[in-house]
């Protein structure tokens, strides 16, 4: 699973039907998802989302386009215990993780949506979130 | 130019005066492709190879010294990792893959690999033994600290390392699967590979013409030697193995690291790499490989059978691109191996040689090739639902009421499979059904059929069908294959007669 945590600012919505909008961006995908926590408060409307881990990045981009804001769960690679097989590379969506021309892992940051999709990859348990 | 021809004797002498060319398996693919193999194999002497990856063929054998009063050991935890003692009082075998107890508070993640990995960091290892008491070893129990420095002996001792070959794991089932191939996410949504391409050992002397008993090699950071074959070794197909090993005191944790693969379990990454004398052109050829050229093949891990199926053909260097295609879809791919720190053992072997720190040796006697790799023998075979799998009574979707009646009574059957016009699977019927349907006025099949299926699957074991009957409470369960087409039918009746009780 894949926890999303969305915030729909508040000077972007008038009312609480916007809050529909949010699902219904998650309805045309057709992915399955949890709702584990709905609130109001003075940022805007806080949803807290359960989907997929796989269907993580391409229900982030939809939702980010609709202007919804996304607390990314960013991962952090353990440098020391890391031995660059490489074997989360494939395993990333949003081409986070890559290979430098030295064949040394290199983690892009502003690219990770925080699916966590790696993390039980790592043979090293060297991603931690 | 003569045809070349060197000795390891000759190699060696150049070793000792400072002459010797050595260069990496990466390097001597350009050397060969800019000079031809005929002058390549005139320069250069020696090509070193390394690799390193994930070897569950891996282990020690320790031996600790004795205590007073003496134990003869009867069970041993390293760090609350089982070790292996079968043999003199105070030796012990601990294997790369045996987990930690699961009482123990380093939790799943540790195992006989990352034991071996904190001998070679030095680090303070916790030994409890246990024993039986004799009139020569009266001891019962024995608790301690110690490091590798304490220890007499500990001799890294692989029985199975290097493989000559590696396949690449995908998944075609829609479960994510947790293998020693790593982490392979559902409908082919990646692969993995193993192994170091071009500069893997055994793909740069294929026939193991220069490797043998008493080989010497880089092995963990230190010097080791092939044993011999190593189990499962088949040269007939190309999948030759090494027994090696080597001082464990003069390894570095640097290439030796334990590993853990989620749901499967421990193992250790093992850094070795094996130096190629170029006693002629043949071997200057063979050592220019290059990723292009080494093949392996994509199998299905979906199917959890010893012969998974092919899926394609490809080479090392389609595997490296981290995209290869199966049946339409781009999939990425990538290794278990690391390929950085393969590079680096080449690298560290070539300066070695190089500063006269690292002789080469002729084998004792070539590796044998005729060994093949047999399938365990079995009393009694596990049956697969393919091996009773039986002709299923179909309707499709569209047809009424009257038509399934009439069709359960002509067949004498209890279940009718719905499918659609490309025979997929589309719902369930029971004569129950039929009968619900008849009092609530339905008419089409459509309306009375059962949408959620239960379903099996040719390769699945006829114990796992039976118990999900048993689990989901049905009474047969339609056998379909990975495109939701249906290719049969199993019954509860079927197993019935199949038990013997």
């Amino acid at each position: 699973m894949g926890i999303l945590d969305l915030t729909f600012p508040r000077n972007e919505f008038k009312g609480l039907d916007d809050y529909e909008k949010i699902i219904n961006h998650i309805l045309k995908l057709d992915v399955p998802f949890t709702i584990l926590k709905f609130n109001l408060n003075e940022s805007g409307i806080a949803v807290k989302l359960d989907v997929p881990t796989e269907k993580v990045s391409q229900v982030t981009q939809t939702l980010e386009k609709a202007g919804i804001k996304i607390k990314r769960q960013v991962i952090e690679i353990d440098e020391e215990l890391c031995i660059d097989c490489g074997q989360c590379i494939a395993l990333c969506n949003t081409g986070a993780l890559c290979f430098d021309e030295d064949s040394k892992l290199k983690f892009c940051e502003d690219k990770c949506v925080g699916c966590h999709l790696c993390v039980d990859a790592c043979p090293r348990q060297a991603i931690k979130y | 130019m003569s045809d070349v021809s060197k000795t390891i004797e000759e190699i060696n002498q150049k070793i000792n005066d400072g002459s010797v060319c050595v260069v990496t398996a990466e390097e001597m693919i350009k050397i060969v492709k800019e000079k031809g193999k005929k002058i390549a194999a005139n320069e250069v002497d020696v090509v070193t190879t390394g690799t390193f990856g994930a070897m569950c063929g891996s282990g020690a054998f320790l031996n600790f010294g004795h205590a007073d009063p003496p134990i003869k050991m009867e069970h041993l935890w390293l760090n609350d990792v089982h070790a292996y003692h079968g043999n003199a009082a105070v030796d012990a075998y601990i294997g790369a893959t045996r987990l930690s107890n699961r009482e123990s508070d380093r939790g799943e993640f540790y195992g006989g690999g990352h034991v071996i990995e904190d001998l070679v960091a030095r680090r303070i290892i916790h030994l409890k033994g246990t024993a039986y008491a004799t009139d020569c070893y009266p001891r019962t129990y024995i608790e301690t600290d110690f490091t590798i420095e304490d220890l007499n002996q500990a001799i890294l001792c692989n029985p199975r390392n290097g493989y000559q070959r590696y396949n690449s794991a995908t998944n075609s089932t829609k479960r994510t699967l947790y293998t020693y191939m790593g982490k392979l996410l559902p409908e082919f949504g990646n692969a993995t590979f193993s192994g170091a391409g071009e500069l893997s050992p055994l793909q740069k002397d294929p026939t193991c013409r220069t490797i043998g008993i008493g080989t010497r090699i880089f092995l963990g950071g230190g010097t080791g030697y092939v044993m011999g074959e190593g189990t499962q070794h088949n040269p007939n197909n190309d999948f030759r193995t090494l027994f090696l090993k080597g001082n464990m005191k003069e390894m570095s944790s640097e290439f030796l690291k334990g590993a853990y693969f989620t749901k499967y379990g421990c193992s250790l990454y093992v850094g070795f790499g094996i130096p190629i004398p170029i006693l002629d052109e043949h071997l200057a050829e063979s050592c220019a490989r290059t990723n292009e050229q080494i093949m392996t093949q994509v199998v299905d891990y979906g199917v959890p059978r010893r012969t998974r199926p092919k899926i394609l053909d490809v080479s090392y260097a389609d595997l490296y691109s981290g995209e290869i295609r199966i049946n339409g879809k781009d999939v990425k791919v990538s290794s278990l191996s690391s390929v950085r720190k393969a590079r680096q053992i080449a690298g560290l072997l070539k300066d070695r040689i190089k500063k006269g720190k690292f002789y080469l040796t002729n084998p004792v006697a070539t590796l044998p090739d005729d060994t093949e790799f047999k399938p365990m023998k079995v009393r009694s075979e596990v049956k697969f639902v393919d091996s009773i799998i039986k002709t299923a009574v179909t309707c499709n979707v569209k047809d009424d009421i009257k038509y399934v009646a009439n069709l359960l009574l002509k067949k004498n059957t209890n279940h009718i499979i719905v499918i659609d016009e490309k025979n997929k699977l589309k719902g369930f019927l029971t004569s129950f059904d039929i009968a619900r349907g008849v009092a609530k006025g339905l008419n089409l099949v459509k309306d009375m059929m059962m949408k959620k299926v239960f379903t099996t699957s040719p390769n699945m074991t006829v114990a796992e069908a039976r118990r999900i009957m048993a689990h989901k409470d049905v009474n047969s369960l339609p056998v379909i294959d990975k495109n939701n087409r249906v290719l049969g039918i199993i019954t509860a009746e079927d197993l019935l007669r199949m038990s013997k009780h």
